[in-house]
C-alpha cells in the first residue's frame, strides 16, 4: 500500500487516511480477483479502522520500512502521526515481492486505487470511506459489523463490489468497462459524495 | 408516514352497577385532557375493567390473534361479548358506555351496550361529510380509515400493540413476528393486505405439501411393506427395515443438529461483534495512554526524530519492541531512567541543564495511571472476548462437522434402503401398479403445492424488500426517540438497534429477512454492551419498561407525538428507586408531547411513582384533578367498606405529596 501511495504522491499519509485507503483496498480487491486482507470491520461513529493493520504498521516502523515523518498531539486523545515509505530499506524487499505473480497483480490494483484515492481531498478521505456502499449500508447499525468478505461472499455479499459492477449498465451498448474503469468510477463517486 | 393514533377525550359509563358514581352525578363521566391521568383504586374496584371498557367501546367485541405466521386463520378473533355483563348482578341490561376519541382532526363518538358490546351508534365529526354508522362492519372500516390504515385488522393490531398496555399484553420489542406485523401495518398500509394474503398462501401451500408428503410417505412405506411381504427373502426384509429405521433416526438427528447450528451461529455472531469492539476499545485505550506519555516525554524528546520518538513511545507505553515484537521491559526501564536523569534518550549522554526535564505534575501522573489502568482492563477484556469468540467458533465448527457427518449418514442409509428395496420382488403386479399410480399423482400434487408456495414467496420477497427499505428510512428517528426516553430511565447504557432477522414463513421454503429492532444493554457483571435478543435476558421491570419506551417511541415517530397510552399497573414492576424514574418518564413524555394523553391504572401505593407522574401539577387540588378516584366512584368492595377511612387517608396523603 505504501509503495503504491508513494508512487502517486500520496505520502506522507496520516493514520485515518491510511485506514480509509486500506478499507477501499479491502472492499474493492475482488475487482482484481484478489482476496481482501480483512473481510469485515466494526462500524463506528467515525471512519473504518483496522486495529490489526495498525499493529502491522507499528511493526513496519520498528523494522525501519516505514518512517514516521511527523508526530504531534492531536485535537482528540490521539497522537497524529504521518508516515512514509523508507525507500532505502524497503526497495530490496519490494524488488523481490514484485517478482511474485500474485503480488505483481496486487501492486497493479493498489496503484490504480491509490491514483484514484489521492484525487480525494486529504481532509475528506475518511468521509469517502464512510460514504462507501458497504460501510453506509443502512441495514448495519452503529456498533455492528460491516461484513464484505468474511462470512459473506466477497462479490455477492459486498455492496461496494456490486455497486462498481452496476456501472456497466449505464454505458452504451457494445462498450465493456475494464476493472480499472469500474474502480475509478466507483472512487469518483465516493469523491463526489465526500466533497459534498 | 403518519398514523392517527387515538387520543381519548371523554368516557361516559351509565347504568353500570360497577360504577354507581356520586349522588349528584351518577355513573362515570371522565374528561381526558392531554397529560397524565391516574385511575386510582384498590383491588377489585374496577381499574382494569375501566381500561378494558375504554378499549372495547373503541374496538368492539374483537381482539387480534397472537403474532406469528399463519395460514387462512382470521387475524380478528371474537371476545366474549358478555365480559362486562357477568361482572354485575343485573347483567348490565341497561348499561351503556360512550367514548369520544380524536384521530388527527376527526373526532369519533361511539356508544356501545355493555350487556353484549353491541354498537348503538358511531359518528365521526371533523371529516367531510360527517359519517354515521350503525353496524359493526361499517364501523370497522371507519376505524381503519380514520387511523390512516387499510384494514380493521391493522387498526386493532396498532391499538393492541401500541396504545393499550393492559394485563394480557403481548410483548412487542421481544417478538419478531409482532414487530413485523406492526411495521407491515404502519409502513406499507397499502400492501399490508397483499402481504398477509401471500403469507397465508405460503403457509397453506407449505402445510398442504407437507401433509400430502406425509400421506405419500405412508403410501410409499405401505407399498414397500407389500413388496417386502411378497419377498420370500427374510434377510432382505430385515435389512430394508434396518436401513429405513436408520434413515428415520438419522433424519431426526439431522433436524436437531440443524437447529443447534442455527443457535451456534447466533452465538458466534454475537461473540464476533464483542471481539471487534474489544479490539477497537483496546486500541483506543492504548492511543489515549500513548498520548499522555507523549506529553510526559515532550522535553525528553527534544532533538529526537519523530521516527525514534514513535518507536520509544511504543516501547515505553506498551513494553514491546516494534522491531522484533518481543517484550522490552528492560529497554523501557532504561529509557525511563534516562528520561528521569535528564539524559539523551538515544545515546544516554547527560543533557545541558537548560534541557532539564520539567517535573511531571501529580495531575498528569494521575491521568497517566488512570489511562494505564483503562488500557490493562481493555486488554483483559480483549483477551476474554478472543477466548469467547474462539470457543463459539470452535463450537460452531464442531456442530457443522457433526451435521455434515449425519447428512452423509442420511444419504448412505437412503442409498442402502433403495438398494434393499430394489431387491424385493413384486408378486401382485396389479396392486403395486395401482399404488405406483397413486404415488405418482401425490408426487405431482406435492410439486404443485410447492410451486404455489414458491410463486407466493417470489411475490412476497418484493413486498418484504419494500417494507425493509421503509423501516430503514425511519430507523434512525426511532432509535433517537428511544434513546431520549431510555437514557433518563435506565442506569445502564441502553440502546435500540435496528437488526433485521431471518426467518421462514412456512416450515419449509425460503428464509426471508424481516425488519426488527433489538436491545443492547450494559451488563452489571462485565460492563460491556450485550445484545438482549429475548425477554428472558432482562429483568421484569427492564422488560416492561423497555417495551413501553419502544411503544412510546413508535407513537412519537409515526403519530407526530399525538396519541394515548393506556397502561395497567405501571407501578407494579418497579422498585422504590425506579418508581421515581418511572413517574418521571410518564410526566416527561406528557410534557414533551403536548398532544399525548397518558392514562395509568394504579393501586394506592406509597412511594414516588404517583407524585412524580403528576409532578407538573403543583398543588394537591391540581393533582386531585388528574385522578379518577374509584374509591368515590366505584361500588365498594368488602375491604373498602371495612377500611374506607384508612384508604381515603392514604389517597389524601399521596396527593399531598409533591415530587422531590
Amino acid at each position: 500500500m505504501f509503495a503504491a501511495l508513494e508512487r502517486v504522491g500520496g505520502t506522507p499519509i496520516d493514520t485515518r487516511s491510511l485506514h480509509a485507503f486500506a478499507f477501499f483496498a479491502n472492499v474493492l480487491s475482488p475487482l482484481w480477483d484478489l482476496h481482501p486482507l480483512e473481510g469485515s470491520v466494526l462500524k463506528e461513529s467515525g471512519s473504518p479502522y483496522f486495529p490489526a493493520l495498525q499493529r502491522q504498521l507499528d511493526c513496519l516502523v520498528g523494522e525501519g520500512f516505514i518512517i514516521v515523518e511527523s508526530l504531534a498531539r492531536g485535537t482528540t486523545d490521539e497522537l497524529e502521526a504521518k508516515f512514509r515509505l523508507s525507500h532505502e530499506r524497503a526497495q530490496p524487499v519490494l524488488s523481490i515481492v514484485r517478482m511474485l505473480p500474485d503480488e505483481a497483480s496486487a501492486e497493479g490494483f493498489l496503484t490504480e486505487l491509490a491514483d484514484a484515492f489521492v484525487e480525494i481531498r486529504p481532509d475528506r478521505r475518511d468521509d469517502a470511506a464512510v460514504a462507501d456502499a458497504a460501510y453506509s449500508d443502512p441495514a448495519v447499525a452503529q456498533g455492528r459489523i460491516v461484513d464484505f468478505a468474511e462470512w459473506v461472499s466477497p462479490t455477492k455479499g459486498n455492496a461496494a463490489w456490486n455497486t462498481a459492477q452496476q456501472f456497466q449498465k449505464y454505458v452504451p451498448v457494445g462498450v465493456t468497462l475494464s476493472r480499472a474503469e469500474k474502480l475509478v468510477m466507483y472512487m469518483r463517486l465516493m469523491k463526489r459524495r465526500a466533497h459534498g | 408516514m403518519t398514523i392517527r393514533f387515538p387520543v381519548f377525550q371523554r368516557l361516559d359509563i351509565d347504568e353500570y352497577q360497577l360504577y354507581p358514581g356520586v349522588p349528584d352525578s351518577p355513573g362515570l363521566h371522565l374528561d381526558f385532557t392531554p397529560g397524565p391521568w391516574i385511575v386510582l383504586g384498590v383491588n377489585g374496584l374496577g381499574k382494569s375493567t375501566l381500561l378494558l371498557i375504554l378499549k372495547h367501546v373503541l374496538t368492539g367485541p374483537a381482539r387480534i390473534r397472537g403474532a406469528g405466521f399463519t395460514g387462512d386463520r382470521s387475524d380478528v378473533l371474537p371476545v366474549d361479548p358478555r365480559f362486562f355483563a357477568v361482572r354485575v348482578g343485573d347483567n348490565a341490561h341497561a348499561a351503556v358506555a360512550t367514548t369520544e376519541v380524536r384521530f388527527g382532526s376527526a373526532v369519533l363518538k361511539v356508544r356501545r351496550r355493555l350487556s353484549d358490546l353491541g354498537l348503538v351508534e358511531a359518528t365521526v365529526r371533523g371529516i367531510d361529510p360527517v359519517e354515521q354508522v350503525g353496524d359493526e362492519e361499517s364501523y370497522r372500516a371507519l376505524i381503519a380509515k380514520i387511523m390512516g390504515l387499510s384494514r380493521f385488522e391493522d387498526a386493532l393490531r396498532v391499538l393492541d400493540r401500541v396504545t393499550f398496555y393492559l394485563e394480557a399484553r403481548e410483548p412487542l420489542l421481544w417478538n419478531l413476528a409482532a414487530q413485523f406485523e406492526l411495521f407491515r401495518a404502519i409502513l406499507t398500509p397499502d400492501k399490508s393486505e397483499e402481504l398477509r394474503r401471500l403469507e397465508g398462501d405460503i403457509v397453506s401451500a407449505d402445510s398442504s405439501a407437507r401433509n400430502l408428503n406425509a400421506v405419500l410417505y405412508k403410501l410409499v412405506n405401505r407399498r414397500d411393506t407389500q413388496q417386502a411381504k411378497q419377498d420370500s427373502a427374510a434377510e432382505t426384509r430385515a435389512r430394508l427395515a434396518k436401513a429405513t429405521a436408520e434413515v428415520e433416526s438419522s433424519e431426526a438427528e439431522e433436524i436437531k443438529l440443524q437447529h443447534a447450528l442455527e443457535a451456534a451461529e447466533e452465538r458466534r455472531s454475537d461473540a464476533r461483534v464483542e471481539l471487534k469492539r474489544a479490539d477497537r476499545a483496546a486500541d483506543e485505550a492504548a492511543q489515549k495512554y500513548e498520548e499522555i506519555k507523549f506529553e510526559v516525554l515532550r522535553h525528553a524528546f527534544a532533538g529526537v526524530s519523530p521516527n525514534e520518538q514513535y518507536v520509544f513511545l511504543k516501547i515505553i507505553s506498551e513494553r514491546v519492541c516494534l522491531a522484533c515484537g518481543n517484550g522490552a521491559e528492560a529497554a523501557a526501564e532504561e529509557l525511563e531512567r534516562r528520561r528521569s536523569e535528564n539524559r539523551c534518550l538515544v545515546c544516554g549522554s547527560q543533557r545541558h541543564s537548560q534541557d532539564k526535564v520539567v517535573s511531571t505534575t501529580s495531575a498528569m501522573q494521575a491521568k497517566a495511571a488512570e489511562a494505564f489502568t483503562a488500557l490493562q482492563t481493555a486488554r483483559e477484556a480483549l483477551q476474554d472476548a478472543g477466548e469467547k469468540y474462539r470457543a463459539s467458533e470452535q463450537h460452531y465448527r464442531s456442530v457443522e462437522d457433526n451435521l455434515e457427518i449425519v447428512r452423509r449418514r442420511v444419504d448412505a442409509s437412503k442409498r442402502d434402503a433403495r438398494r434393499w428395496r430394489s431387491k424385493l420382488p413384486a408378486q401382485d403386479q396389479a396392486a403395486l401398479a395401482r399404488d405406483e399410480d397413486r404415488i405418482e399423482t401425490l408426487r405431482r400434487e406435492v410439486l404443485n403445492f410447492r410451486k404455489e408456495r414458491d410463486d407466493a414467496e417470489e411475490k412476497i420477497a418484493i413486498l418484504l424488500s419494500e417494507l425493509k427499505a421503509a423501516t430503514e428510512s425511519i430507523r434512525e428517528n426511532l432509535e433517537d426517540k428511544f434513546q431520549t426516553h431510555a437514557q433518563d430511565f435506565f442506569a445502564e447504557k441502553v440502546r435500540l438497534v435496528y437488526a433485521p432477522r431471518k426467518d421462514r414463513i412456512g416450515q419449509g421454503g425460503r428464509v426471508f429477512e424481516f425488519p426488527a429492532f433489538e436491545i443492547e444493554l450494559t451488563s452489571g457483571a462485565t460492563g460491556g454492551n450485550f445484545v438482549r435478543r429475548s425477554a428472558s435476558q432482562v429483568s421484569l421491570s427492564q422488560r416492561e419498561y423497555l417495551d413501553l419506551i419502544f411503544r412510546m417511541s413508535l407513537v412519537e415517530t409515526f403519530g407526530s407525538a399525538s396519541g394515548s397510552f393506556v397502561v395497567d399497573g405501571p407501578e407494579g414492576s418497579v422498585d422504590a428507586v425506579f418508581a421515581e424514574k418511572a413517574g418521571n418518564l410518564f410526566s416527561a413524555l406528557a410534557k414533551r408531547t403536548s398532544g399525548l394523553t397518558v392514562i395509568l391504572a394504579c393501586n394506592i401505593v406509597d412511594g414516588a411513582f404517583i407524585p412524580h407522574t403528576l409532578r407538573a401539577y403543583k398543588t394537591p387540588d391540581a393533582r386531585s384533578g388528574r385522578v379518577v378516584n374509584l374509591i368515590d366512584l366505584a361500588a365498594p368492595t368488602a375491604a373498602l367498606v371495612a377500611l374506607q377511612n384508612e384508604y381515603r387517608f392514604a389517597v389524601d396523603k399521596i396527593l399531598a405529596q409533591d415530587a422531590r
